[in-house]
């Protein structure tokens, strides 16, 4: 006779006083708990999305009227550049790496996650990324000017600023792959018993596939960035046609990671609506299955569809006919989700706090991204649109609302199990409302501007453009100004929310609702439960 | 809701039973070897392709993560099996612990055999009082269910 005690293997490290032994800064520092390191990731994110936002601000006021009236043109166009590089790279993908510290461990029953110090290096490697970043901008030349997605050959005749954000960008290539190498282990590896891969929470699943495109598409950046590097510094010529090099090479490079990147962006997002969606409707998810199947379907698609991006730059007719065709097919998988979504509100229980407010709009404006994205899919379309305002207001309305909205909804949604207070239902709805608002106002008029021919990149546009930018740039400002807002009831809710329940959303089904209190302990499930 | 009470296997009894201790693994390491392998596969033949197309320094920025992922997988691997086996026969107490490659065996007179829990060492050590060998015990239970076992292995001694 024999019994099978089944317990993690934490073994000699494990610590039992509450915080590792450190305490103030080095706590921080030294801390390899996944919850600490979701927080980290999270304000970290917040911090960038605010120095990014600044930096939108200023576009937009230079886009206020016709003319040049604030900043020179150059500078404009570091800002545009870095304004990119640091919503991308500092704030939306980290904020969902804190998402998945946070929720990944405690959604599969895990005590934590597979390489804990790792982790902590994956994290505190960013804030010298970051600071890469901003101080390129103090040196000679100032930050580059070449748009986030850095073409050659502008960036070989850039100054050093480049070579930091070349830099800047290794570091960030390494923190992703640690992060992503780190949640492909934990998700296969530290499953509770009984947690088999069809029953994990979706986030737990669009985390899986994200962390897969991540591998896959992350070398090809470093290597872009690299011989961008010696191209400027070590005399190659990958992509200088004086040298019997090819600045078409590059884009098809870039895009290769870049188009995989839009949906390392997007797939974590659909993963937190997918959990807050069916909370708020009362019912389970609607097509777990084909959830699933859909995901994976997007993550393959999105390596063949990179010249999508290049319609304009010269390809053969069978060459545009491939990749508007492959491009048109995500919209299959992608309109799934969307029906999966609407199905499991049909004829659930609705109620419509901050979080499912938050999912909603998620779901009307990110799908309008999705459209106006099959409109650019057309290549005979994109070649008048490419390059003008219609594609700003595309990957605006698909990053800036669609993530950054799932973002607002997964904190609003997971605030009271990570710190057991509860928000201000009415200030959140506010801040929804106003953020909505404002965010259209900003976005949608680009579609009309974009339309009409104006360009995208320029700090000056002829009077027939201006009414349109005027609209934006209000809504610009208050959308930027309601951040604040959001700011005020995070930290009112962390002082002094009221104290939210175990199971603040009697709809959430997920392991941390059913079976840790609020706020989650600060080690959670060093035993396994067991998922029947 | 976290630590629930275990019921040790071998409690009230004294002898012919055994508890197996093992890490809780959700996939072999066989398992972990054909994702990652997929995974060193699909990023080495982007690269080649890059390599083709005259990118060639994409290869290295591949290697460098084939490596990290063959790292990874090691990390994991080598204590994926880890076990500890206790097993109560008339008079002894056979403990087995396989450690990475190493698997000890120790059979043990049952007669002055103590269990007690090390917080500091994070494992339980069995040994006689006074005597120099010990073995360390349950390395992959949490410090409350160390100390569950140490408790039922004493009393299982004692019976
Ligand atoms: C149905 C899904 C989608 C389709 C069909 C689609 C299609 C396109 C096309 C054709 C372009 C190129 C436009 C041009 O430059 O002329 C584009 C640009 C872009 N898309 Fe999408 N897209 C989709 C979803 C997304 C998602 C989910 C994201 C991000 C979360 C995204 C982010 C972007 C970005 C950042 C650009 C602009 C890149 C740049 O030039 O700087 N797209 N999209
Ligand atoms: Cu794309």
């Amino acid at each position: 006779m024999s019994a099978v005690v089944d317990s993690h293997g934490h073994g000699h490290e494990h610590h039992h006083d509450h915080h590792g032994g450190y305490s103030g800064i080095m706590r921080w520092i030294t801390t390899t708990n996944h919850k600490d390191i979701g927080t980290l990731y999270l304000w970290f994110s917040f911090i960038m999305f605010l120095v990014g936002g600044a930096m939108a601000m200023v576009i937009r006021l230079e886009l206020f009227s016709p003319g040049l009236q604030w900043v020179n043109p150059d500078f404009f166009n570091q800002m545009t550049t870095m304004h990119g590089l640091i919503m991308v790279f500092g704030a939306i993908m980290p904020a969902f790496v804190g998402f998945a510290n946070w929720l990944i461990p405690m959604q599969i029953g895990a005590p934590d996650m597979a390489f804990a110090r790792m982790n902590n290096w994956s994290f505190w490697i960013l804030p010298f990324a970051a600071s890469l970043l901003v101080i390129s901008f103090f040196m000679p030349g100032g930050a580059p000017g070449v748009g986030w997605t850095m073409y050659a050959p502008l960036t070989v005749q850039m100054g050093i600023g480049m070579d930091f954000t070349i830099f800047a960008v290794h570091l960030l290539g390494m923190s992703s792959i640690m992060g992503s190498i780190n949640i492909i282990t934990t998700i296969l590896n530290l499953r509770a018993p009984g947690m088999t891969l069809m029953r994990m929470p979706l986030f737990c699943w669009t985390w899986l596939i994200t962390a897969y495109l991540l591998v896959a598409a992350m070398p090809v950046l470093a290597g872009a960035v690299t011989m961008t590097l010696t191209d400027r510094h070590f005399g190659t010529s990958f992509f200088n046609a004086a040298g019997g090099g090819d600045p078409v090479l590059y884009q098809h490079i870039f895009w290769f990671f870049g188009h995989p990147e839009v949906y390392i962006i997007a797939l974590p997002a659909f993963g937190v609506i997918s959990q807050v969606i069916p909370a708020f409707s009362r019912k389970p998810l609607f097509g777990y299955a084909s959830m699933v199947y859909a995901t994976s379907a997007i993550a393959i698609l999105s390596f063949i569809v990179w010249a999508h991006h290049m319609y304009t730059v010269g390809m053969p007719v069978t060459g545009q006919l491939f990749f508007m065709y492959a491009t048109t097919l995500i919209a299959v998988p992608t309109g799934v989700k969307v029906f999966n979504w609407v199905a499991t509100m049909w004829k659930g229980a609705l109620s419509f706090e901050t979080p499912m407010l938050f999912a909603i709009g998620f779901l009307f404006l990110f799908t309008l991204g999705g459209f106006t994205g099959l409109v650019l899919s057309l290549a005979a379309v994109d070649i008048q649109l490419h390059d003008t305002y219609y594609v700003v207001a595309h990957f605006h309305y698909v990053m800036a609302i669609g993530a950054v909205f799932a973002g607002f909804a997964g904190i609003y949604f997971w605030l009271p199990k990570w710190t057991g207070r509860m928000y201000d239902e009415k200030l959140g709805k506010w801040h929804f409302w106003l953020s909505t608002i404002f965010i259209n106002m900003t976005f949608f008029v680009q579609h009309f501007s974009g339309l009409a021919g104006m360009p995208r990149r320029v700090p000056d546009y002829p009077l027939m453009f201006e009414t349109w930018n005027k609209i934006s740039s209000i809504g610009a400002f208050g959308f930027g100004l309601s951040q604040f807002l959001f700011l005020y009831i995070v930290l009112k809710a962390i002082r002094s929310g009221e104290k939210a329940k175990d199971k603040q959303w009697e709809g959430a089904d997920s392991l941390e609702w059913t079976h840790l209190p609020s706020p989650a302990p600060y080690h959670s499930f060093e035993t396994q439960p067991v998922i029947k | 809701m976290d630590s629930p009470q275990r019921e040790w296997a071998f409690l009230g009894s004294s002898h012919g039973f055994s508890v197996l201790l093992k890490r809780n693994c959700s996939i072999s390491p066989k398992g972990m070897i054909c994702v990652f392998a997929m995974l060193a596969a699909v990023t080495l033949s982007i690269a080649l392709g890059f390599a083709l197309a005259g990118a060639w320094l994409v290869l290295p920025f591949a290697g460098l993560e084939v490596v990290a992922l063959v790292l990874a997988f090691l990390w994991t691997a080598r204590h994926a099996a880890d076990y500890e086996r206790i097993e109560f026969a008339p008079g002894r107490l056979c403990v087995e612990v396989a450690e990475g490659r190493r698997l000890r065996r120790h059979e043990l007179d049952r007669g002055a055999l103590r269990a007690r829990h090390a917080p500091e060492r994070g494992c339980v050590v069995l040994g006689v009082a006074g005597a120099e060998d010990e073995i360390e015990l349950g390395r992959h239970l949490h410090a409350e269910a160390r100390s569950g076992l140490a408790d039922a292995l004493n009393r299982t001694l004692r019976l």
